[in-house]
């Protein structure tokens, strides 16, 4: 009986400890990771791919505090596109090395170390990688899927692809082209900064193929319409110098029949008062579902939406009215008519106010803020009532950085909005859509190919569009130069347009940015014309010396 | 009455001499300790001896072989007389009867231990001895001595040898560990002396009552150490093993064993990292510091498993013993997840007899240790009314009127308070024949310094072994344990924590309650004691059983199987839920956070051991084969956006906004390992060790690693030629070499993976994924290599005990997060590259300063010194400046612009690389000499973050009944950032910051560079020396005497005051040395009443 215990017990332990596992066991099959491998399958997949990239496109206008892995509602992404230019500077700058303070104050402030530099190239290389992660893995043969839908997906990536290098171009001049996937296997510590050409080249085939390849009008809001690609063609000669490639892009996409000009009173607002030019910007007004004729792309917010937040325009471009000061008070305070709570981390310059004729919409009271109704009842000054106005100053100079008056300064209200929820009217972000490209900064790139190839009339004509729209008084063939055509682009399209990218292509950024930026005017130099090669990526180029701009 | 007596003197020394060879003989005799067994167990015993004519002390060391007993008899006895013996597998009772009766001893057992002495009849007379001269008679003996002998800790120690010194009267003392003799004169010395413990002597004077306190000799104890799948004799471990007793874990009322780790073993540094109640943040290094980004953290087993909970989820009052295994060879059996060091945890069991019922409490109240000296309201305002380029009008409204009001609000003080810490534990142990128990129950609750700040912890412990047949036992050890975290306490290091809020706010509303935004103009500053009016339940069981089955073969003696079984189940349950009297809540309209996670482990190891002495070679050899299985499932549910706060948590359907969010994984560990250790007498001893693990979170083509090592050791101490070196007890020459793992990858890491980044077509959320890690198909472990030499040294009869190791390790294939050019869109990515090596040597001193009869002062002493550095991170030689390493220079270097004062004069301006720079601005150290200062180029090494050296050092006083027990720990040479010398308060002066002795032209005398938004333009970070010296306890404890505890029936009553973080000797100006987070809920001083008493 012992015995027989005793064999069982050691038949059952030899089985037990020397069977071992099944071979699967160290597998991993994990059931809660996205990976390429099973996302990238079919066009469903791919689209939730570009969904990602479209994300990657809209934190442009939203936040970069923390880092690119962060959406946040701090430093806004694109700030040197907006600020530091002629038409732009920082009221009232944050920190020491947040962006605006970087492009206001420029000199030491602007370095290769300053995080925002790193943060905003890693950004845009990593739409490059998912953009490339799509257009590699769409030649995958085992996706079913028609060859136009694989073709309208490749198309997009690549637009976005242009997109990204557009940016990268403009602000860093030269910089690594990088075209595929990349894989850990393979990681490169000797990356080359491409000539500026070679990357041009690249964009012009990547906007060629989706322009050929992608529908012409978008199956959502979220995506990008051929017209996109169309538009950035235009820009794309007007900066290599095809100017008449150029032209023909522009005059290709002005003629096509889904879009035209917002010329007549519509939507949300109509039975008010107001002007065409306006409408365009009010939330309910801005999509094309909505009667918005002119937008090529409108950037989709939603408040307290999953992928809808922290875009913060608003929250940059208006000033800090609460802090304006009568009589030692503070009789204005936030409200959904002043256009929600601003922080005035951007704001425009004398110059941008000085622009407009008496007529033109574009510089109206609906245009502009350039005064401010009482209605705190908490903080009236002596003698004042609610519903007096403070009528702000648009003679003098722009405000000094983080001056007493800074708040006292006009602002557009492109980006006004407020959540209409009274607790919340300090919301931090937008969750109203913004208009991202239009028609009328086609009509200008049209004006600037016309122009430039000598055919002022024409140029004069396709200004005069916008003009009469905005009900500006039209111009003659003998008044258009470039300066014209950067002015009337400030009128039309200020704190829209990527503005430095404009200086850049005419080649005036810095002249104009020292001629109308006072606060600029005595730090830039010549080679703030790029921004440095972040310091991080220079140092983690261990195997190739990697130059860095001039002058940094 | 004075004689003399030089033949018995003679003898005397003569016999010791013998008796001493006996006592080692019984403890070679008693290597393989047994366990506990009763009387008649014990009697029952079989016994076989053919033999005749030998001595009787060799006739019981037979017995003691084969019985597995050892025997105890005092002088009395003649051993060496010759017997006649014949036993065929009789028990052991029948063969004492036949060899003792004639000769007319007796015997007791308690528990193992067979005590002998004369019959009844012959106690207290004269033993004639041929040799011996008698020159007393019973007529000479004037008076009776009598007392208690015991064994310091109250308990009456039977059977002890009480000796008529230069004669041979004498007697035992009974089962009470009393005595009685009668003694010649005042001049008799009595000479108290048992098995495994120091002999003492005692002049009778006048004293008719003399009690004894025996103290046990550590060198007889031969103590048994964990070591991981087994345990062994403490003089046959090769490798590094240091233990910390049972009695150090009870000194100290700790709420985890981290704390009491803390400076008691060298070569493990143990740093708390934050205050709090929960004190759970601690760090544990054990030998230095090997990986530069993966885990550094020290591999738990806590009775045989594998641990993964946190630390505080032990009650350390359930812990038996602590064992560190710190280099290769100890370490090895742990293989893949060993190179940090393995901490082995072993619960308390039951012990066979009395039933043992103790209760353990303590209460205490904790302080703040050390305040930053925040400004006030009014040196707020002023402050922020001078400083300089800042925004004109940045003194809003509110905060005018707040000041013009007086009514400035003190945030620290708001969000601290007085903390309270008291612990309750029952526990009743016990046995029978077969059975053994242990069953205790704990309840801790921490109320800490910072305001609702708290945490519970109810645990119970049973612990069961059953002897089932004499080759069966099933033994079990579970603990359930429940933490309760619920409340939110006050934020102190948030944007606008306690710490940094600007006074000149407003705290509470009228109501009482906290106002949502303390700063009306700023939506963004919230409150501090916001978090305390969230509600927050959070609620963690745990539950950690660990079973085995040991099969004694008795087919093959010393064989045996062993299965042991482990299940580890975490559950952890978070409500937390914003009101709309919160800022979150405020801005959202409600926020509601539910999470469950809950977390599985489960071990199988199947333990095969041989264990066998042929002469005088022994063997031991262990084979294992196991696998583990882990797996965590976390749900998580925010929803926003509420129609009031009526239903908090329960309301999800009604949320506006709902996110969820999930995590799951699932990684398996198998393993194979090996382990011989074979001695030769005891002296020379080998130890082999290979283990191959297979772990699913390494890369596709790296799943399994194998790590061996070797050890030797030699007994010095018993070779021939130390027998005449009196002074050494013990010497013991050992080194290992070996290879380790550290586990260090997690699953799934290194896999591809994509990130969610949804975006927007109108209304419609629409799901997209973006790449966010980069795969590496070849991850796998990082590895040391190291060795180690060490000595264990005894002197003077222990008195003067420790060890001392020196070692070296090379850790290779480092997992790195490796910054690349996020050109390829990613900024890092894991690679196995890189080295590091640490170097150090450690030292451990235990010793007896003074003793006497009734004070002793001992002394532990540890203190280690570690040398790190990196060796190589990508394979070119080069350093990675991003990262701030360097070839050749510690993992954790200070790399950043040095500070060098400020400027003070014009022509200091006018001739430095700031030339633009004004009056008390930042001066910084122009590295490069270049005359201008870069961010990047200016960058030099400003100092390490981790400790040269790390020491704990504790003095125990004894008096009587009375301990003082007064503990240092420190750390020497290491350097930390104190961000206290910052200002710190935004472009607008939004924050508070510490008062400081700023510059300015009206104070040119000042230290601190002055108040102007633009003084420390290049963001200048201060770092200090942080070395530092902590009186960490001073703890005084009074214990009842034994006499008392008898009347009282009680087997033990003490009571003990203990003070904690006492004071804190250092340099480092910011609020402590020692936490990582200064800004942080600060470190607490506590004092502590306490009591311990025992039926």
């Amino acid at each position: 009986m012992k015995n027989t215990l005793t064999i069982f017990i050691l038949t059952f332990i030899i089985s037990f400890a020397f069977t071992g596992c099944k071979e699967d066991f160290l597998e991993e099959s994990p059931v809660n990771i996205i990976a390429p491998e099973n996302l990238y399958v079919n066009k469903s997949g791919f689209e939730t791919g570009l969904y990602g990239l479209y994300n990657l496109v809209r934190r442009e206008r939203g936040g970069i505090d923390g880092g690119p892995t962060t959406n946040t509602s701090n430093d806004m992404y694109i700030t040197p596109a907006f600020v530091g230019v002629d038409n732009a500077f920082s009221p009232f700058p944050a920190g020491n090395q947040q962006p605006e303070r970087v492009f206001n104050a420029f000199g030491v402030t602007l370095n290769p170390a300053v995080p925002y530099i790193s943060n905003v190239w890693q950004w845009l290389y990593q739409t490059i990688n998912a953009a490339n992660t799509i257009v590699d893995r769409a030649e995958n043969p085992a996706i079913k899927w028609t060859e136009t839908e694989k073709k309208q997906i490749v198309g997009e990536a690549k637009l976005v692809r242009a997109w990204a290098y557009r940016h990268l171009t403009f602000m860093f001049g030269d910089v690594p082209l990088n075209l595929t996937e990349s894989k850990g296997s393979s990681i490169k510590t000797d990356w080359e900064r491409s000539p500026i050409a070679t990357v041009r080249k690249v964009m012009e085939e990547d906007l060629l193929y989706a322009e050929a390849n992608i529908a012409e009008l978008a199956s959502n809001a979220a995506r990008f319409p051929k017209a996109v690609a169309t538009h950035y063609l235009a820009e794309l000669y007007l900066t290599i110098g095809d100017n008449t490639k150029a032209k023909q892009k522009a005059q290709s996409l002005i003629s096509n029949a889904n879009y035209k000009l917002v010329t007549a009173r519509y939507g949300v607002n109509k039975a008010n008062p107001g002007t065409p030019f306006t409408d365009m910007f009010l939330d309910g007004n801005s999509n094309r579902s909505e009667g918005n004729t002119e937008a090529l792309w409108v950037l989709q917010n939603e408040y307290l939406s999953a992928g809808g937040e922290n875009c913060i325009m608003r929250r940059w471009w208006v000033n800090r009215y609460e802090r304006i000061s009568v009589g030692g008070k503070t009789p204005i305070t936030f409200s959904i008519e002043n256009g929600g709570r601003g922080l005035g981390r951007f704001g425009i310059t004398k110059y941008a106010l000085s622009v407009y004729g008496p007529t033109d919409d574009r510089g109206g009271d609906f245009a502009w803020r350039y005064s401010y109704t009482m209605n705190n009842a908490a903080s009236l000054p002596t003698g004042a009532k609610l519903g007096d106005v403070v009528k702000l100053s648009t003679t003098g100079n722009e405000p000094v950085t983080n001056s007493t008056t800074a708040q006292s300064w006009p602002s557009i209200r492109k980006w006004d909005w407020a959540p209409s929820l009274a607790s919340d009217l300090q919301q931090s972000s937008n969750y109203n859509d913004l208009i991202y490209l239009r028609l009328a900064d086609t009509y200008l790139l049209l004006a600037e190919a016309q122009f430039k190839l000598g055919e002022l009339a024409d140029a004069a004509t396709t200004i005069n569009v916008l003009r009469n729209r905005a009900k500006a008084t039209p111009i003659t063939a003998a008044q258009v130069n470039l300066d014209f055509i950067l002015d009337e682009r400030s009128r039309e399209l200020v704190t829209e347009e990527h503005r430095r990218y404009t200086l850049l292509r005419t080649k005036t950024w810095f002249d104009r940015t020292k001629k109308y930026n006072i606060n600029a005017s005595t730090v830039i130099a010549l080679r703030d014309t790029i921004m440095p090669i972040p310091q991080t990526v220079i140092d983690a180029n261990l195997t190739k010396l990697m130059p860095q701009n001039p002058g940094f | 009455m004075k004689k003399t007596v030089p033949i018995p003197n003679l003898l005397w020394k003569f016999m010791k001499i013998t008796i001493y060879q006996l006592l080692i003989v019984m403890l070679l005799g008693s290597m393989t300790m047994a366990h506990d067994s009763p009387a008649q167990e014990v009697l029952n015993r079989p016994i076989n001896i053919i033999n005749s004519n030998i001595e009787l002390k060799d006739i019981l060391s037979l017995i003691e072989k084969q019985a597995d007993v050892k025997f105890v008899y005092s002088t009395k006895i003649k051993s060496n007389q010759r017997l006649n013996v014949s036993a065929n597998n009789r028990k052991l009772s029948a063969v004492l009867e036949e060899i003792l009766k004639p000769n007319a001893i007796s015997y007791e057992v308690f528990e193992n231990r067979i005590l002998l002495k004369k019959s009844k009849a012959e106690q207290t007379s004269i033993i004639p001895n041929e040799k011996e001269t008698i020159q007393q008679t019973e007529a000479n003996l004037e008076k009776t001595v009598s007392g208690i002998v015991n064994d310091g800790n109250g308990v009456g120690l039977p059977g002890v040898s009480v000796a008529l010194k230069s004669t041979t009267r004498g007697t035992l003392t009974d089962n009470n560990g009393k005595y009685s003799i009668n003694v010649p004169d005042q001049n008799s010395i009595l000479a108290f002396t048992f098995v495994g413990y120091l002999p003492e002597e005692k002049n009778v004077g006048n004293l008719s009552t003399i009690n004894i306190v025996l103290r046990e000799d550590t060198k007889a104890l031969d103590e048994v150490v964990v070591v991981g799948y087994g345990t062994q004799k403490k003089s046959d471990v090769t490798g590094s093993v240091a233990s910390v007793s049972r009695e150090r874990l009870e000194q100290l009322p700790n709420t985890n064993i981290a704390q009491a780790l803390q400076g008691a073993i060298p070569g493990l540094q143990v740093n708390t990292n934050s205050g709090g109640a929960e004190g759970n943040d601690n760090s544990i290094l054990v030998r230095g510091r090997n990986s530069i980004s993966a885990s550094t953290a020290p591999l738990i087993i806590w009775d045989g498993i594998p641990y993964t909970g946190g630390i505080s989820e032990i009650n350390p009052n359930d812990v038996e013993s602590i064992e560190v295994l710190k280099d290769a060879s100890a370490a090895a059996i742990y293989g893949a997840r060993a190179s940090n060091g393995v901490i082995l945890v072993t619960s308390k069991q039951g012990k066979k007899g009395k039933l043992n019922i103790t209760y353990d409490g303590f209460y205490g109240v904790q302080n703040i240790a050390n305040k930053p000296n925040l400004m006030t309201g009014g040196e707020f305002y002023d402050f922020k009314k001078n400083r300089l380029n800042i925004p004109a009008n940045s003194i809003t409204a509110s905060e005018q009127a707040v000041y013009d009001a007086g009514k400035a609000v003190d945030w620290y003080s708001l969000a601290t308070h007085q903390g309270t810490r008291s612990q309750h534990t029952l526990s009743i142990s016990g046995g029978t024949d077969k059975i053994s128990f242990y069953l205790g129950g704990t309840y801790l609750d921490v109320q800490g310094i910072a305001v609702n700040d708290q945490f519970k912890r109810y645990s119970i412990r049973p612990n069961l072994d059953i002897k089932v047949t004499p080759w069966l036992t099933i033994g079990s050890s579970t603990q359930f344990s429940f933490q309760d975290r619920s409340g939110r306490p006050a934020d102190f290091s948030g944007q606008f924590g306690a710490n940094v809020m600007n006074p000149l706010t407003t705290a509470y509303n009228a109501d009482g309650t906290p106002t949502v935004y303390a700063w009306p103009e700023y939506n963004t500053s919230g409150n501090p004691l916001g978090e305390t009016v969230a509600q927050n339940k959070d609620n963690s069981y745990r539950i950690f059983t660990a079973n085995n089955i040991k099969i004694d073969f008795p087919f093959l003696k010393g064989l045996s199987y062993k299965l042991n079984t482990g299940v580890e189940y975490d559950n952890t349950q978070r409500k937390t839920y914003y009101g709309l009297g919160t800022a979150t809540g405020f801005e959202k309209k409600g926020s509601a956070t539910n999470y469950n996670a809950i977390e599985r482990n489960f071990t199988a190891e199947n333990i095969l051991s041989y264990s066998r002495d042929f002469g005088k070679h022994s063997l031991n050899i262990t084979a294992l084969y196991s696998s583990q299985s882990h797996d965590y499932d976390r749900d998580q549910l925010t929803g926003v956006g509420f129609p009031n706060d009526v239903l908090t948590n329960y309301q999800m359907n009604a949320a506006t906004l709902l996110t969820p969010s999930a995590d799951n994984y699932t990684q398996n560990l198998v393993s194979q390992m090996g382990r011989i250790n074979y001695s030769y007498d005891s002296r020379y001893l080998l130890t082999l060790t290979t283990r191959r693990d297979g772990f699913s979170g390494f890369g596709v083509n790296s799943k399994y690693g194998v790590f061996p090592s070797v050890a030797l050791g030699w007994n010095i101490s018993k070779e021939d030629f130390m027998k005449n070196v009196k002074f050494v007890t013990n010497l013991k020459l050992r080194g290992s070499y070996g290879l380790n793992g550290n586990q260090a990858v997690s699953s799934y890491q290194s896999l591809a993976t994509l990130a969610t980044r949804q975006y927007l077509n109108g209304t419609t959320v629409l799901t997209g994924y973006v790449p966010s890690r980069l795969a590496n198909e070849k991850l796998g472990w990082e590895s040391t290599t190291s060795t180690t030499v060490g000595l264990d040294f005894g002197f003077f009869n222990n008195r003067i005990q420790g060890s001392l190791d020196i070692y070296s390790g090379q850790t290779q294939d480092l997992l790195l997060n490796r910054i690349i050019s996020s050109v390829q869109g990613f900024d890092r990515i894991l690679q196995n590259i890189g080295q590091t090596a640490n170097n150090g040597i450690e030292l451990g001193i235990t010793s007896v300063n003074f003793q006497t009869s009734s004070f002793k002062w001992t002394s532990n002493l540890n203190v280690s010194h570690n040398k790190n550095r990196i060796v190589d991170l990508y394979g070119d030689g080069r350093d990675d400046v991003a990262n701030g390493w360097f070839i050749g220079k510690p993992i954790r270097t200070i790399y950043g612009l040095q500070n060098a004062g400020i400027f003070t004069s014009q022509s200091e301006i006018d001739g430095s690389s700031q030339a633009t720079s004004k009056l008390g601005y930042v001066k910084v150290a122009d590295i490069d000499g270049d005359k201008k200062i870069s961010t990047t180029l200016d960058r030099t090494i400003l100092g390490y973050s981790d400790p040269k050296v790390v020491y704990g050092f504790s003095n125990t006083f004894t008096y009587k009944g009375f301990s003082l027990m007064v503990f240092i720990n420190g750390l020497m040479g290491v350097t930390k950032e104190n961000p206290l010398e910052q200002d710190d308060v935004f472009g607008d002066v939004r924050r508070n910051t510490t008062k400081k002795d700023w510059w300015s032209p009206t104070n040119t005398a000042g230290t601190h560079f002055s108040n102007d938004a633009l003084a420390n333009t290049f963001n200048v970070r201060f770092y200090e020396d942080a070395s530092f010296a902590r009186l960490k306890d001073v703890s005084l404890a009074y214990q009842l005497p034994s006499l008392i505890l008898n009347r009282l029936k009680l087997s033990k009553v003490k009571v003990y005051v203990t003070g904690r973080n006492l004071a804190t000797f250092t340099k480092y100006s910011g609020l402590d040395p020692e936490i990582n987070n200064q800004l942080d809920v600060p470190l607490q001083r506590e004092f502590i009443v306490g009591l311990n008493f025992g039926l």
